[in-house]
This record gives C-alpha cells, structure tokens and sequence, in this order.
C-alpha cells in the first residue's frame, strides 16, 4: 500500500531544495555578476550587487581578447580523443578482468588500481624526460597519452564494477547463439553497459575540460594550449581582469553543460550499477 | 552493431592519427622545436625559444619583428602565468629540458639555476657587448652569481609607497616625511572610516613590502644588509620591534579586514576606488590604475620614511646547454628584447626597463619619481636578498604574528633559527 507523505512534509522537503539548490547556485550566480560588471563598478560596490549597467560585450571581449575560440577548439580535440579511446581501453580491460576467466585477474586489478594512487605531481619529471625523448612534448598524441594513462585506473574501476552486476547467463546465451568473444563484448556487453559508459564520459570528459597541471607543463605553444591554462591570460603578476575571467569560465563551462545534459539520463544508475559487488 | 563499432573504433584511430598530425596546432613551426635543451638547429636556421611570462604582451610584436629582420633565427615564445613558470621552469631543469632563455628574477629566485650550473656564464659576452652601457648596473648586479653574470636583465623594478590623493585630500593630508608623520597618518585615515594599508597576506609577498620597510627604519641600512646577508642575528632588538610593530598595525585594523588570507590583486582593487589609503607597490602601478578603469594622475608616490627603497629586476637566463652558434643566436635575441629600441616601441606595455637611454610614456607617470628615488638608495626586496626556505619561514612568521600564534620575540627566534639551518645545511652541503 502507498503511504501517504503529510503535506507539511512535502512542503518542508521542497523548501529544503530550493535551500540547498541557492546554496549551490549563489557562487555561480556571483560570478555572472561580475562577469557582467565593468571593472570600476566591481571594485566600487560589494560583489554580491546586481551590476550597474549589464556589460554583455564583456564576453565577447574575453573571447576575443582571450583567444578562447582557439583554447576550446584545442580542449575539445583532446577531449574527444581522449575520452572515446580511453573508455573503449577501459572497457576491453573490465571485460577481461570480469568475463576472461585467467589466474591472477584480481592481482591484475589491484595493479591497475595502483595508478590511481600515484601523485600526478610525483610523475611530472620523468614523463616531461620520456616525452622529450620521444619528441612528444608539445604534442596532442603525448598530452592525450598521459592522459590515458592517468584515467585507465578509475575507468576500469567504474566499468568492472558494472559489468560484474551482468549475469553470466546471458554470456552463455550468446555463446549458445555463436557469438565469439570479441562478439559478446560489442553485442551484449557494451550496449548493457550505457549507463556506466555514460556515467564514465560525463566523468572523463570534465577531468580531462578541466584538467590544469599536466597541460600547463606539456604544452608550452600558446596556439596549442588548452581552456583552463588559456584562461590564465586574464591574470598578470601583479592584477587581474576579473569581469573578463569570470565572464571566460561562464563560456568555458559550456561544453561540461552540454555533455552533462546529454548524459544525465544514465548518470544515477550508471554510478549505482558500478559500485555494486 | 558489430559494423557500427567497428566504424566507431575506426574514426576513433583517424581522429588520432588527425591529432597527431596537427600537433603543432597549425603554427609553422619547425620539427621538434620544443622545449628541448638547445635550439633547433638546421643548415640555415636557429630556433630560439624563449619562455615569457603571459603579461610580457610587448615581446610578441618584438618576436614579429625580429624573426622578419633575421631570417636564420626565429624566436618561438610560450608564455605562462607567474606561478605555472616558476613549476615549468623547475620540472625543465629537473629533467634537463629547459629552453634555450628564459624569463626569471634575480637574486634568491634566479640563483637556483645559476648555482646549479643550468646558466651559460654571460661575463665575457657582458664585457665585450659593454653592458654597462645598456643596462641599469644595479640590475646586472642583481643576476650576478659568485661574479658570474647569469641574465639578460629586462625591468628593474622599484618599489615604494603609493597613496590615494582622494584620500588625502579627503582627510587634508599630504606626503609624510617623518616615520611619525606616516603612523599619525594611519591613525587619522583610521580614525576617518577609511582602512589604512592595503595589503593582502596570501603568498606573503604583499605584507613583506611593509615588513622589510619596517626593519629598514628599526635596524637602519647596514644591520638591514647584514640580515639579508645572514651575517647577522635575526634574534635582535630590531626585528622583534619590526614584528611588534606590524602585530600593533594588525590589532589597530590598519589592514583590511581578513588580510592575512587576502590575495594581492584583491587587497590593491581596494586602493583604486580609494576604500583604502595606501599601498605599497611598484613601477608598474600605473598600468594596472588604468587598466582597472581609474585614472593615475588621481594617485601619487612618497618615499617610506627610510633613506632606501626596495628594488628588484627580472632577467632572462640563458641555458647552458646550447651549441656556440645557438648561444650566439640566443644572446642576440635577448640583447634585442631588452634592447632601447625595443623598449621605446614598446613602452606603455613593457613595465620598467633596465635598458638605460630610454624614454619614458606619459602614461606612466609615477615611473621616473620611484626610480628616482631608488637611486638615491635601494636594497634587495626581501624575497629576492633572503634564500628561499628563509623566505618562507618569513612568511610564516608574518601570519602567525597576525594570528596571534607567535609574539614578536617567538618570530625573530624563529627567523634566526631558519637563518641558522640554512647555513648549517649549506655549509655541510
């Protein structure tokens, strides 16, 4: 039998969202304010007042000014590189961690799940020697592949949990039905594993958007450098444009919205499915 | 399904393939010319990169130039905002892949490479290209290790008090030239609604501005050396009244409220609009009040009530590991960056130089009166004269006096004992 909720009880859950929701919303919306202040306005009245008079073309100007057409451009080709191949990695790796029955599958795990443990700070020197000896500094395959590297361990953390929770009966099925191994993968794995892999890309794709300490030291071209270091533009050593910056991060979180919306539907299930057993 | 995959891993491999091809993302530049430890040298062309800080918008156009006046050298310049250089730079020495110049500051900052032997010894090429003549000595001086000259100085930097005229003329106040004169000052801008100092405490820089001002009033110029020296005591009389009296400031509220978390850009935003009365800043003011939106002229600068003001300069170092004609290249292309001409095409954009013979922009008027008075005396700035570790402990000491963590005697202890591990571990090392 349904139970009934008390409508005080509606009323005071909603309240509480809306609470929290402006709670999350208040920084976000401060940082449209600014972006949308001339600089004397921001530095002669409190931040939290609407603007004096809206500066829509602070945002052209920081996409001019800022290159940012350029920036996102060369993120977005990282990113859609990255994200793709590493997850179809990731994948392959979690099918044969939980579906090719081989001694030592759990050791291998374990030996993957090490990389997550590894400070990225701790690799700096070595990858910028490797890199350099392999002619790869300032290159997209070299950013990309030290990226891959870094986010193989949480993708086949995430995936190999949720394909754990796909009954081995259906692979018997398919076996039955003359599906080989590279089959069962394609066919019955991956499409039973969309909300992980949704899950996943939502995740991947915004690390690798934002990711800020690895791209600052490979990539040293300025017609090559990614969003978050071009967005540095905007700061000099001794002062800071910030109606200019704030108004850069708005457009350059974007691409993270869009993706987010696009996937939102697997999000929940694919993070409940990935941590079971 | 199969057939869409397949199709799905095939654009992926392409997609790679394309990324990898337009990995030099669309520049023309020459193969493998990175970050390498020598310039790419080919039959007829030198590549020099260069890596500037990300305000240095000047040497854009001064690369442009210069790669259509020399066709067998071209500069390649990657810029990077002041902290992510410092980690560039560090992670380039440690794995040996510095570029061929670099941007960097003098003393205690720019040490570590020369020290480390990652800098070509510049004495000779400064001797025979007379850089006296060229350059400010006292920012030659500045990049000088061990009597090894180890960078092309580009800006020589002062730096004193500023004050708002809004503010002064607000309170009927004029340009202190008594130490008493600027602490009654303070008390009356206090006193009037307004918050006296404008400093920010993050990264400590900032408030070390007001703290080396204040020793050099308490100890006087030579013991002031000697603690910049290490050759001195920091457990004196005079620290412990310097940081008693930046504990009485503290307590009076003559710092913005929260300033010990306060970023410096932040704590100087409160200057322009003429929240705060003073600050205590540098040559390159001027820009910054024009490009916030206010007007310079609205701003004026006295000398802290001291015989010396703080300087420092920022050079370009130059790797030790280039081939003779690379080196030659690379001495040629920092010598023109810094040069007067450059500097004269560039002036509004290109801070204070260390070129000598150079004219200065109407929009920049407080420049000349601030090198002015350096002239007449300067010191090291702190974090520059001090080595590194000891910095931090001043910083530290800076905070906790603020927090009220440390009183003045515990920090002078606790500087004189950094001092003293510092050359403990120095001499043993």
């Amino acid at each position: 039998m349904e139970q009934r909720v008390h409508p005080i009880s509606k009323a005071l859950k909603y309240v509480l969202i809306v609470v929290l929701a402006a709670i999350f919303l208040l920084p976000v919306l401060f940082i449209a304010f600014t972006a949308l202040k001339s600089s004397s306005d921001l530095l002669t009245r409190p931040f939290y007042m609407f603007p004096e008079k809206l500066q829509w073309h602070n945002f052209v100007q920081a996409w001019e000014q800022g290159r940012m057409s350029m920036y996102m451009k060369n993120t977005a080709l990282i990113a859609l590189v990255k994200v793709p191949l590493g997850i179809l990695i990731e994948a392959l790796a979690a099918f044969a961690l939980t579906r090719l029955a081989f001694k030592g599958s759990e050791w291998l795990f374990a030996l993957f799940l090490i990389g997550m443990m590894v400070p990225m700070q701790a690799t700096l020197v070595p990858l910028n020697m490797i890199l350099n000896k392999l002619g790869l500094v300032d290159t997209y395959p070299g950013i990309i592949l030290i990226y891959l590297g870094f986010g193989i361990p949480f993708g086949i953390l995430i995936l190999r949990g949720f394909f754990r929770t796909i009954p081995k009966e259906i692979d018997e099925a398919a076996l039955i039905d003359g599906c080989g191994v590279m089959g069962k993968f394609f066919k019955i794995i991956i499409p039973l594993s969309m909300p992980a892999i949704a899950t996943l890309f939502i995740f991947d794709f915004m690390a690798t958007w934002n990711e800020f300490l690895l791209a600052q030291i490979f990539i040293t071209k300025d017609s090559m450098r990614t969003i978050t270091t071009g967005l540095l533009a905007f700061r000099g050593q001794y002062s800071a444009n910030y109606p200019l910056m704030n108004a850069g991060v708005l457009i350059s979180v974007v691409p993270v919205l869009i993706v987010y919306v696009a996937f939102q539907k697997y999000f929940v299930s694919g993070l409940a499915g990935s941590v079971k057993g | 399904m199969t057939k869409r995959w397949q199709a799905f891993v095939g654009l992926l491999m392409i997609a790679l393939i394309a990324a990898g091809c337009s990995s030099s993302g669309g520049t023309n530049s020459e193969a493998g010319s990175t970050s390498g430890t020598s310039g790419t040298s080919s039959a007829k062309k030198i590549t020099v990169s260069v890596w500037a800080l990300q305000e240095h918008t000047w040497i854009d156009g001064a690369a442009a130039d210069f790669n259509a006046a020399n066709p067998d050298i071209q500069i390649e310049v990657s810029k990077y905002a002041v902290d992510p250089m410092k980690e560039a730079l560090k992670v380039a020495a440690n794995s040996g892949t510095l570029p061929n110049m670099w941007s960097t500051w003098g003393g205690s900052l720019g040490s570590f490479y020369a020290e480390n032997g990652l800098t070509a010894d510049l004495t000779q090429i400064a001797k025979d290209h007379n850089w006296p003549s060229l350059y400010n000595q006292a920012a030659i001086d500045m990049g000088t290790y061990n009597g090894k000259v180890s960078g092309i100085p580009y800006h020589l930097n002062a730096v004193d008090m500023w004050y708002s005229k809004t503010v002064y003329d607000k309170l009927k106040l004029t340009a202190p030239s008594t130490f008493e004169e600027l602490e009654a000052q303070l008390q009356a801008m206090k006193d009037g609604g307004i918050t006296p100092l404008s400093l920010g405490g993050k990264n400590g820089w900032h408030v070390m501005r007001l703290t080396e001002q204040l020793l050099e009033h308490f100890a006087g110029p030579e013991l002031h050396d000697k603690l910049n020296n290490l050759t001195a005591s920091w457990n004196d009389p005079a620290v412990v009244q310097t940081f008693a009296k930046l504990k009485e400031y503290n307590d009076k509220g003559y710092f913005p409220k929260g300033y010990v978390a306060l970023d410096p850009t932040e704590a100087v935003n409160l200057f322009y609009p003429g929240t705060t009365g003073l600050d205590i800043d540098g040559t390159w003011l001027d820009g910054n009040i024009a490009a916030a939106g206010f007007n310079v002229n609205d701003f004026g600068v006295f000398k802290f009530p001291t015989g010396r003001s703080s300087v420092f300069a920022e050079m370009f170092q130059v790797s030790a590991d280039l081939d003779q004609a690379t080196l030659e290249a690379t001495i040629k292309v920092g010598e023109y960056l810094t040069s007067a001409e450059v500097v004269n095409k560039y002036i509004d954009s290109y801070g204070t130089p260390a070129a000598l013979n150079v004219t200065y922009s109407e929009n920049t008027p407080h420049l000349k009166p601030l090198l002015d008075m350096a002239t007449k005396g300067s010191f090291l700035i702190t974090d520059q004269a001090l080595p590194q570790e000891v910095v931090q402990k001043l910083f530290e000491a800076q905070d906790k006096v603020a927090l009220k963590e440390w009183t003045p005697e515990q920090a002078a202890e606790g500087m004189e004992k950094a001092a003293a591990d510092y050359k403990a571990k120095n001499k043993t090392s």
